[in-house]
């Protein structure tokens, strides 16, 4: 039963996620056995996108397939279960108006277990703030940028993040970044690919 | 800080040049006119291209721990000198420079007209008698700029660095000794030279106008110029022993430059009936389609896996690169550029090696690269890992694609492809709508068709609908040494709208479906 839930996420059965989930539940799984299953799945998942096994159009689906799989899920988990990691704020840096990469990491984190808040594409270093401010329960702030034009925009809004005394730490990734970059602005961590920022999310916060 | 000496040597020629302990071997190199090794990220220490031979003491920029070197092939913008030392750079073999697709143009004229496609990786250049309308002469050369970086990018970060002076003198130097060396040719003097014209995309003309580029790099993306405008010899080509008006090509956006409408005017777009894709694929990819009623164009970010960047064995179209790869008998045929050993592959040959792959089922339709196990006997020996661990399929001579690799082209071809749909859609059309299929720049012009379709680079429409149009920029920047050419494709120009993909969702979604094969 279980290992269907798996396998369907893993395989990104969209059709047949709601089925398995259901069927398990039938037959006697908690609704949090469920969504753990579903949380192995994608560190299987991330596992085999670091391994060149599974590409992002995969890793989308069964991202997606999660979520789907979460939906039914929701009504019996109430508070603290889908999203007990806690929140996470997320957008692409000013100037940047990247979103897929971005997505991707947003759908790894909400599969971790976050509760994720986008802020979208091009987002003011002032927005990450205030969205901080207005949810102060928040544990990590992640950052994208995909130019190297913009990495920039990416110093700028580690400081202002930094320096409105917020002490979450903050994720940096995209294409140009680099462990050297994310030192030299001041972030809390750097990882490659959206499955490795999911890990080190949990890592962050464990 | 100290100041030590480099003697560096190249093709048996030494010099020794200053190098300061806190700045890059790299640097140094730049600051003194080398512009080899290449180093298309820009010396940021990610592209692992930028080697040389080093002996002496060096200190590695990252933990600043010191290395003797004895010969040691080592990253040169990853290491300062730590003491006087010895650099063997290789000399960049000659490079493949497209230089077809120009013709004679009207006659009528007066003296020298000089034409220039100036790319992001090379230079067409061209001489024609402006009263005949003859061509002279063309010349092809790597453009001097891709020392400070390989694509659009890396060279509008140098800007935001301060190095726009020197970005703007090491293009303006090499035309004047690309239109000396033309002029000489055919005895003439570069004094009877009373045209010129520039195209080349939007960042490259504002590198050569030496206007800052620098708001094309960010979000709205907008250039300082769209050009279309005349300027005296003496101001933007002072060494240049000539008084000549220099005209640049009109560009329709940040993204999409001189280069795609004087290509599209040559390629006479201004009289498409039907319905045109006009693509020219390079580190970005530019396209356009319409007709004669008017074009909308878009840009996308191909990245610079076609140009053999980022990717495990790539290199450009030089001696001793794949260029061809086939499928015969249930194996792989390798072609070689000259008659040397393999040493990598260019971008044509990447596409015809993914092709193959897909066709032998070495990579599945999601771009998973097969185990030993999973293949016949003969394809088989070709899997190996590499020293990551991951798999690879070995072509020729230790040159091998890797995993990484075929997600390098995904990516790349995914942008080309959604960005043509993404077109396709908009205008409510399907791709089997499409009449023609012209394929412009100097490595569409290698590509091979039908592997760019097997891959998915391209809308599917039937092969004999494609037509490669060469170098069509250099056509175009041609056609604009004579009044009438300006014109026309001033008019035309208007006809060309602009459509901005980062913003699209159609073309998020198109770019993710096109990932797979």
């Amino acid at each position: 039963m279980i290992e269907s839930i798996q396998n369907a996420v893993v395989n990104g059965k969209l059709k047949l996620i709601t089925g398995a989930v259901q069927e398990a539940l039938d037959g006697g799984a908690s609704a949090q056995e469920c969504l753990d299953s579903m949380t192995a799945a994608m560190d299987i998942v991330g596992a085999k996108f670091q391994a060149n096994e599974i590409f992002v159009p995969e890793m989308l689906v069964a991202a997606k397939t999660m979520q789907r799989g979460v939906g039914v899920l929701k009504p019996l988990l109430g508070e603290g279960g889908a999203g007990k990691l806690g929140k996470y704020i997320l957008g692409t840096v000013a100037g940047d108006l990247h979103d897929i990469g971005k997505n991707l990491v947003s759908l790894m984190i909400e599969s971790a277990g976050f509760e994720v808040i986008d802020l979208g594409v091009d987002v003011p270093a002032e927005k990450f703030v205030e969205t901080y401010k207005a949810n102060p329960d928040t544990k990590i702030i992640g950052c994208s940028a995909l130019l190297t034009t913009t990495m920039d925009a990416m110093r700028e809004t580690v400081k202002a993040i930094k320096e409105a005394g917020i002490t979450v730490p903050v994720m940096v990734g995209g294409a140009p970044i680099t462990q050297e970059f994310c030192d030299a602005i001041g972030a809390d961590a750097y990882t490659t690919d959206a499955a490795s920022a999911a890990q080190k999310a949990k890592e962050l916060v464990g | 800080m100290e100041n030590f000496k480099i003697r560096v040597v190249r093709d048996n020629q030494e010099k020794i040049i200053n190098g300061s302990s806190e700045e890059s071997l790299l640097h140094a190199l730049r600051e003194n006119g080398y512009t080899e090794p290449d180093a298309p990220c820009g010396g940021k220490g990610l592209c692992k291209k930028c080697l040389v031979t080093v002996t002496g003491p060096v200190r590695f920029v990252e933990n600043g721990e010191i290395t003797e070197a004895q010969h040691m092939e080592l990253l040169s913008c990853r290491y300062a000198p730590a003491g006087d030392c010895t650099l063997i750079i290789a000399a960049n073999a000659a490079m493949n420079v497209v230089t077809h697709g120009a013709d004679d143009i009207e006659p009528g004229g007066e003296g020298l007209g000089f034409a220039v496609d100036i790319g992001t990786t090379t230079v067409a250049a061209f001489l024609y008698d402006l009263h005949t309308g003859k061509a002279l002469g063309k010349l092809g050369d790597r453009n001097a700029q891709r020392s400070y970086g390989a694509d659009v990018i890396s060279r509008i970060n140098a800007c935001s660095e301060g190095k726009l002076p020197v970005l703007a003198r090491a293009i303006r130097t090499q035309l004047t000794t690309m239109a000396g060396k033309l002029c000489a040719s055919v005895n003439a003097s570069t004094k009877d030279i009373k045209q010129i014209t520039i195209a080349g995309n939007t960042t490259i003309q504002h590198l050569f106008a030496e206007l800052s580029p620098v708001n094309i790099g960010v979000a709205p993306f907008t250039p300082e110029s769209l050009f279309g405008d005349h300027r005296p010899s003496a101001e933007c080509l002072p060494d240049l022993d000539a008084d000549a008006d220099v005209y640049m090509t009109p560009a329709v956006a940040g993204y999409v430059g001189g280069d795609i409408t004087a290509g599209m005017y040559a390629s006479d777009c201004q009289h498409a009936e039907g319905l045109w894709l006009y693509i020219d694929i390079g580190t970005n990819g530019e396209m356009a389609l319409g007709n004669k009623d008017g074009f909308v164009s878009c840009a996308t970010a191909a990245g610079p896996a076609f140009e053999g960047a980022e990717i495990a064995c790539g290199m450009d179209g030089s001696p001793g690169a794949i260029d061809k790869v086939k499928v015969v008998d249930g194996d792989v045929e390798i072609h070689v550029i000259g008659d040397v050993e393999a040493k990598g592959v260019c971008g044509s040959g990447l596409i015809d090696a993914i092709a193959c792959m897909l066709e032998l089922e070495v990579i599945a339709e999601t771009g998973r690269m097969a185990s030993a196990d999973e293949l016949p006997e003969k394809l088989a020996r070709r899997i190996f890992k590499t020293e990551d661990g991951f798999n690879a399929f070995m072509l020729k001579d230790g040159v091998y694609i890797a995993a990484s690799d075929v997600r390098e082209v995904q990516l790349a071809k995914a942008a080309i492809r959604a960005g043509a749909e993404t077109l396709l859609q908009l205008q409510n059309k399907k791709a089997s709508d499409i009449t023609s299929l012209l394929i412009a720049g100097g490595f569409g012009s290698y590509m091979d068709k039908l592997s760019a379709l097997k891959i998915g680079l391209l809308p599917e429409v039937e092969p004999d609908r494609i037509r490669h149009v060469g170098n069509a920029a250099g056509a175009g920047a041609a056609l604009a040494l004579t009044e009438k050419g300006r014109d026309e494709m001033e008019v035309f120009t208007k006809e060309v709208s602009y459509l901005e993909l980062s913003s699209s969702s159609e073309f998020m979604e198109n770019y993710v479906e096109y990932m797979s094969f």
